[in-house]
């Protein structure tokens, strides 16, 4: 079985998102085996330091998943997290990670299906998309 | 078929080194220059505004000649002072650049990291005095002082800036630069004779270096003024002039792929070879170009030392190798001259040292004479002001032909005179340190 | 006491940092009781067979970024020769400015049309990729900037090639330096492998702008401000890394008017200075607004470019990742 299988790393809130990824595994809603999550205690805790770090160790792609706005356990730790993420997905861009591989979403404590809606449907993308390909391994095989 | 190299080349800008093909008796040498600078891969993409600092790779003055870019790209004029203040920098980069390459000639002879209290007992009376060579370092010194001061850092100048300069100037500095001018200018008038007489004189060379003639090719240089670049002939009559910012349509580069570096030519006349013998669309930039080709200097001692470098008829040829190392000494004294001249308090003040452009153009081009040659650069740039296109024209290239013919006529030269290995990579050297 | 041996080459770049070392010409005049200089091509005209007269070399300067396979090749031999290898320089540290070639995806293995037999002698291959000395080689010692600055230079040089014994104008550069390797360089032991000479700090600790409130509501680019001489770039807008950089120049470029380019690397305990510069600036977005923080971001250009100026083949971590399988 040759077909690609695409690892996530996802940033998941403690407060909001990992209790969504919670409830849906609770409720045995399916989900594909590709993820690993990493709670925080906070969106806005997650430095673009460390979706790098994702990537160059193997990552395919990256999702950050914190509270609505307005939501957020420490006020506004989720909009400092929303204003960080263009930068960073343009920096991303400019260094060879598709715009596709890096997402930030909102996701409350109670959507649990939503959660897997949107992992599932990550996981196909990137399916979709192929591994990620550093650039100086693309650059010692000629491709790109 | 065999193959003699000698590398890594002593003084050489870049990595280079020189290879001989013995072929059934017949020997061609090749002057090659083994790294790529791939200056323009390095600044395609880059926001305009940066490559003042990029191109200061290749030598300071790039960074003047890409902030002038700058100005025209975004058509402003820099106000008085900061025109003064960058031409200021060329002038002590100018000193620097042309002391460095004495200080070489010099250290071929004597290692200049020798112990000072031993230096004394090695003393010979035909060499120049040691106290010298420590005030010609010193003087070296003060010149790279100056082009701190007026340019942040004198390796890779930081001060110019699209529409001006960075910053003005403290007050303690103006008395310091005016200092630094009058130091210059008496050592650059003290070393000028000694220097001719006791390393160059009665057309002697010293350990190795012969004095090589070079066939007269055109030079080009900028008018005083800046608004022309002017092309001359060996009798210093204008062949041509045109608009500095026709300098990319008039000269092309020629590349060939034994070699990094291009061959710039007279677009007008084609390609023709790399000879200056069997070519007419050849020529050549720097300070022996400019003191030959130039309409005097301003100054009086400058003047006396360049008329005497042209007219003597018992000094070596002109086109010589030994031409070129007087030419810097020429044009040290007539820097220093325009150094006093500068480097004055009123020159220095002013309301404003940048104008903000409003808008940003497509292209933009400037010429300037580096101490070294003319350099010029062109850029294109996109909708938000990223480098599109860029076009550099460097000394290394104008000269390349000019140095490819050096090194085969002391390789040449060596041979007549049966030079071991080590004495022909010296005689290659010397010979070119001055181009 | 027999003299340490000195090397000092540069591979591909300029000949800055070479002339950063003669210009501390007196200085290294007073090394000779110590010290000598037994391989410098670029002043004193040595020839690669020159290095076979010594069985081994104390301490190598190598300059410049690796681009041909003779920059590799030269390398190997000094770090076979060299009990020390230092990285002196931008380029030979992280890749300095020749690393930006590594941005243009298409860099292929060049190789000049038209060589065949009988022509010149071919050309060095030039590499893949641009590479600093650490990418090439083990190096034991890294001396940042473009070019170094003088103290630092000759700190550096004090501390490996004398022992610590040459009489020291250091406080300057003591100050700069990490306590650990400034004791170190005092009492004339070697600091601990794979230091840098270098401060520990960001280059804000020694950049004399006053530093006020830090809320950034719009990027200038350099041609479109004149900023104000006495107060913090990065709050006027303009992009100045000296937060992600490494001290020891003092604050040289801002002290000018110029924003900070990164020339030292990456500062202590940063794991990628590109997206640490990153989080600084869109964490002082002055805005809540996600329209507006995204009209904020559209303003910016050349982010690669800009924030890994020098450091792109090594220190650059999505483009110097070396692969894994």
């Amino acid at each position: 079985m040759n077909r690609f299988e695409p690892k996530i790393v996802a940033f998941l809130c403690n407060w909001c998102s990992y209790v969504a990824a919670d409830a849906a595994g609770v409720a045995r809603l399916t989900q594909k085996p590709n993820v690993r999550v990493i709670r925080v205690f906070c969106s806005g805790m997650v430095d673009p330091s460390y979706v790098v770090k994702a990537f160059a160790s193997g990552a395919d792609a990256v999702l950050v998943a914190g509270c609505h706005p307005g939501d957020c356990h420490y006020i506004a730790g989720n909009i400092k997290a929303m204003r960080r993420s263009f930068l960073l997905s343009k920096l991303l861009a400019e260094l060879g990670v598709e715009k596709e591989r890096f997402r930030l979403e909102w996701i409350a404590a109670s959507e649990g299906p939503r959660y897997a809606a949107v992992m599932n449907g990550l996981i196909e993308e990137i399916r979709e998309l192929g591994p990620f390909v550093p650039a100086t391994q693309k650059v010692l095989k000629g491709v790109g | 078929m065999q193959t003699t190299t000698f590398e890594p080349l002593r003084w050489s800008e870049q990595p280079a080194r020189v290879a001989i093909q013995h072929t059934n008796g017949r020997q061609e040498a090749y002057f090659q220059i083994t790294s790529p600078r791939d200056l323009q891969r390095m600044c395609l993409g880059r926001p305009v505004e940066e490559l003042p600092r990029i191109t200061s790779l290749l030598s300071p003055s790039h960074h003047l000649v890409s902030a002038m870019a700058l100005d025209n790209l975004v058509g402003v004029q820099p106000p008085q002072l900061a025109v003064n203040m960058r031409s200021g920098l060329l002038l002590s980069l100018c000193i620097a650049h042309h002391l460095r390459k004495l200080y070489f000639f010099i250290s071929s002879h004597e290692d200049p990291f020798l112990e000072f209290h031993m230096r004394g007992t090695r003393r010979q009376e035909d060499r120049i005095p040691h106290h010298l060579v420590n005030e010609l370092v010193q003087s070296l010194d003060l010149a790279q002082e100056a082009a701190t001061i007026l340019g942040g850092r004198a390796h890779h100048p930081l001060s110019a800036v699209a529409g001006g300069v960075g910053r003005a100037l403290k007050e303690p500095y103006y008395e310091r630069l005016t200092e630094i001018a009058e130091k210059s200018l008496a050592f650059a008038v003290k070393l000028a004779p000694v220097f001719a007489e006791k390393e160059l004189g009665n057309g002697r060379t010293h350990d190795g270096l012969l004095d090589l003639p070079v066939k007269p090719t055109l030079h080009l240089s900028l008018s005083e003024d800046g608004s022309q670049v002017v092309v001359s002939d060996a009798e210093e009559k204008d062949v041509e002039r045109f608009q500095p910012n026709q300098v990319f349509e008039k000269v092309h580069l020629h590349r060939e792929p034994w070699t990094h570096e291009p061959f710039a030519y007279l677009a007008d006349r084609g390609w023709k070879s790399r000879e200056p013998e069997s070519s007419d669309s050849l020529y050549f930039v720097g300070p022996l170009s400019r003191v030959i080709s130039g309409k005097g200097m301003a100054g009086e001692p400058a003047e006396q030392a360049r008329v005497q470098l042209i007219e003597n008829p018992d000094e070596a040829p002109l086109f010589s190798v030994n031409g070129a190392l007087r030419s810097l000494l020429v044009e040290v004294i007539g820097t220093a001259e325009k150094m006093v001249e500068l480097y004055k308090q009123e020159n220095l003040v002013g309301p404003s040292y940048r104008t903000v452009p409003s808008h940003m153009g497509t292209t933009g081009s400037a010429t300037l004479e580096s101490p070294g040659g003319l350099i010029a650069h062109r850029y294109e740039v996109d909708e938000r002001g990223l480098v599109r296109k860029i076009e550099i024209l460097d000394i290394a290239a104008e000269n390349n032909a000019l140095r490819c013919f050096i090194a085969k006529r002391a390789v040449e030269e060596s041979a007549v005179r049966n030079f071991s290995h080590k004495q022909t990579k010296s005689m290659i050297e010397a010979s070119l340190l001055p181009f | 006491m027999p003299k340490t041996k000195l090397a000092i080459f540069t591979a591909t770049g300029c000949r800055g940092c070479e002339d950063a070392v003669l210009d501390i010409h007196h200085f290294v005049n007073s090394l000779t009781p110590w010290a000598e200089i037994v391989f410098w091509p670029y002043v004193a005209g040595h020839h690669w067979q020159d290095l076979e007269d010594h069985d081994q070399i104390d301490l190598c300067l190598f300059a410049g970024a690796i681009c041909t396979d003779a920059d590799r090749q030269a390398a190997e031999t000094l770090r076979d020769k060299a009990k020390l290898m230092v990285a002196c320089g931008a380029c030979a540290a992280f890749g300095g400015l020749p690393g930006l070639v590594n941005l243009t995806s298409n860099r292929q293995e060049e190789s000049m049309p038209g060589i065949t037999e009988g022509d010149p002698p071919p050309l060095p291959r030039t590499e893949p990729r641009v590479r600093g000395l650490s990418g090439v080689v083990e190096t034991d010692y890294f001396i940042p900037g473009c070019p170094p600055t003088q103290n630092l230079l000759w700190t550096a040089i004090q501390a490996l090639a004398c022992g610590g014994e040459a009489p020291a104008r250091i406080s300057y550069a003591y100050a700069r330096l990490p306590e650990s390797t400034s004791l170190a360089v005092t009492s004339g032991v070697l600091p601990r492998h794979g230091s840098t000479f270098g401060g520990e700090r960001a280059v804000c600790a020694g950049c004399s702008r006053m530093k006020q409130e830090k809320k950034f509501s719009t990027v200038y680019r350099q041609h479109e401000i004149a900023p104000d001489p006495g107060r913090c770039l990065l709050e006027q807008g303009v992009i100045c890394q000296g937060l992600a950089t490494r001290e020891g120049c003092g604050g040289l470029c801002t002290a000018v008017g110029a924003a900070c380019r990164g020339c030292f690397g990456k500062a202590e305990g940063i794991y990628d200075a590109g997206t640490k510069m990153v989080s600084a600036i869109s964490s002082t977005f002055d805005t809540t607004d996600r329209k507006e923080a995204e009209r904020m971001t559209d303003r910016f250009v050349d982010l690669a470019g800009t924030l890994y100026r020098y450091t792109v083949p090594e220190q650059c971590v999505l483009l110097s990742a070396d692969p894994k399988e």
